[in-house]
């Protein structure tokens, strides 16, 4: 079985299979790999009130707060960046309250921005999406975003998790299984079954 | 979603299968509409962001400082409530049986064997605890007193005089400094003399003189206040 896995992999490599993600992800996660690693440690100084700690954590975790914003709000100016900001000081006021349950701290971060997303949509600030499909370009349109959005809303919680993690927040599948306390194979299956999910729902609408 | 197309999918994603070899073997639009969005949703997260660099600057200035005296760190242990396990509930007995033992022992009201055997263990220890020889028998002491006390065929001062000999016979080390003992003689004198004097005897004098001062001897002996039958 193992001799047969490997005779896989090498005809795989000797016949240039292309690997969808393995740019993307290097691309993504190449800089960032070091200073996420650092995480721990800046949160507990964070904790004990180290501004400079926090900044850190503000600049390595901006992107995906960011972008999970843009995705439920559906808008590019200041309202993703508001949530953002709003995200960041109910964390810093929230720090000492924090335990570290062997979730990421970012998976942590992703429940207090959903809250303030939830706020921002009660006060009127999602643009709904229009009634017109959009066309399908490749890019994503806000319509997209929010259609997206509203599917991920309705996903389970342990998918949506992993999606999140996986997509936004931009972690590999087994960083998201040892966040999650999971096997890789399992985060794997759960990944492909939320994908499958997003499809219907997308479908339906 | 089924199982097989699930690890196809997983071997595309790590590159160890052609997305035409996953089409072939699941026929339909799965594959194509997964492997999209899949793309698509990666992409997602590539997209740029504004630098956070001014967002952090705007945002430090609404920072609110940390309260004077807060406790910035959770509590560091939880609390256990103490659960008697069978080990706990075992070293309490045997704590306890430990203490009993040595306050019987220090008492010297252990059996002979029990007695001697934590008398040398105490000694290890540098403890001074009696052996089983190191004190009279008291309670045959006071039996002999008392059978005195019955089967003598003495009378009055003698039969006192007689059971005080015997109840002191243990007692020498008490009665270093007390006086000697009146003499029947004496006594009788002396009490001819009180009753002259209309003074009352108060030396002892009489059939329970001798027990009276046997119990004086400073031993507590039991039975031995028996009155003569």
């Amino acid at each position: 079985m193992i001799r047969e896995l490997r005779e896989l992999i090498a005809a795989s490599r000797t016949a240039n299979i292309s690997a969808p993600n393995s740019d993307i992800q290097a691309r993504t996660y190449g800089g960032e790999e070091q200073r996420l690693d650092q995480v721990p440690q800046l949160v507990e100084k964070a904790k004990r009130g180290d501004r400079d700690a926090f900044a850190e954590l503000y600049r390595l975790h901006h992107a995906r707060i960011f972008r999970m914003a843009r995705l439920h709000l559906g808008e590019l100016g200041d309202g993703a960046e508001d949530v953002v900001a709003e995200t960041f000081l109910r964390a810093w006021a929230a720090l000492p309250r924090y335990r570290n349950t062997g979730a990421p701290f970012v998976a942590w971060l992703f429940g207090i921005a959903r809250h303030v997303v939830l706020d921002e949509v009660a006060r009127g600030r999602r643009v709904m999406p229009s009634e017109e499909l959009p066309e399908r370009t490749g890019a994503w349109t806000v319509d997209d975003r929010l259609t997206l959005a509203q599917a991920m809303d309705r996903l389970p919680a342990a998918q949506r998790q992993v999606v999140e993690l996986k997509y936004l927040a931009g972690m590999r599948n087994e960083e998201v299984a040892s966040a999650l306390g999971k096997s890789k194979g399992a985060i794997n299956a759960m990944q492909w079954r939320a994908l499958g999910m997003l499809r219907e729902i997308l479908e339906e609408r | 979603m089924k199982r097989r197309l699930e690890e196809d999918l997983e071997r595309w994603e790590a590159g160890l299968a052609p997305l035409a070899e996953l089409e072939e073997r699941h026929p339909g639009s799965d594959v194509h509409d997964l492997t999209e969005l899949h793309h698509r949703l990666t992409a997602l997260g590539l997209e740029a962001t504004p630098d956070p660099e001014s967002g952090w600057q705007r945002l430090i200035a609404r920072l609110p400082e940390p309260e004077p005296g807060t406790i910035l760190v959770g509590r560091t242990k939880p609390r256990h409530r103490r659960v008697l396990t069978p080990r706990r509930v075992a070293a309490l007995g045997l704590a306890a049986a430990l203490t009993l033992t040595g306050g019987l022992a220090a008492a010297d009201v252990l059996p002979d064997p029990a007695q001697d055997a934590v008398a040398n263990v105490a000694g290890h220890l540098g403890l001074d605890f009696p052996h089983s020889s190191d004190v009279p028998d008291q309670t045959s002491h006071g039996e002999e007193v008392s059978n005195v006390a019955r089967s003598t065929p003495e009378e009055g001062c003698e039969k006192g005089q007689a059971i005080s000999e015997v109840a002191s016979s243990f007692a020498q080390d008490h009665r270093k400094n007390d006086p000697e003992p009146i003499p029947c003689e004496k006594a009788k004198a002396a009490g001819a003399h009180s009753h002259q004097g209309g003074t009352g005897g108060s030396e002892g004098v009489g059939p329970d003189a001798g027990a009276a001062h046997a119990s004086d001897s400073g031993l507590n002996h039991r039975g031995s206040h028996g009155r003569p039958g």
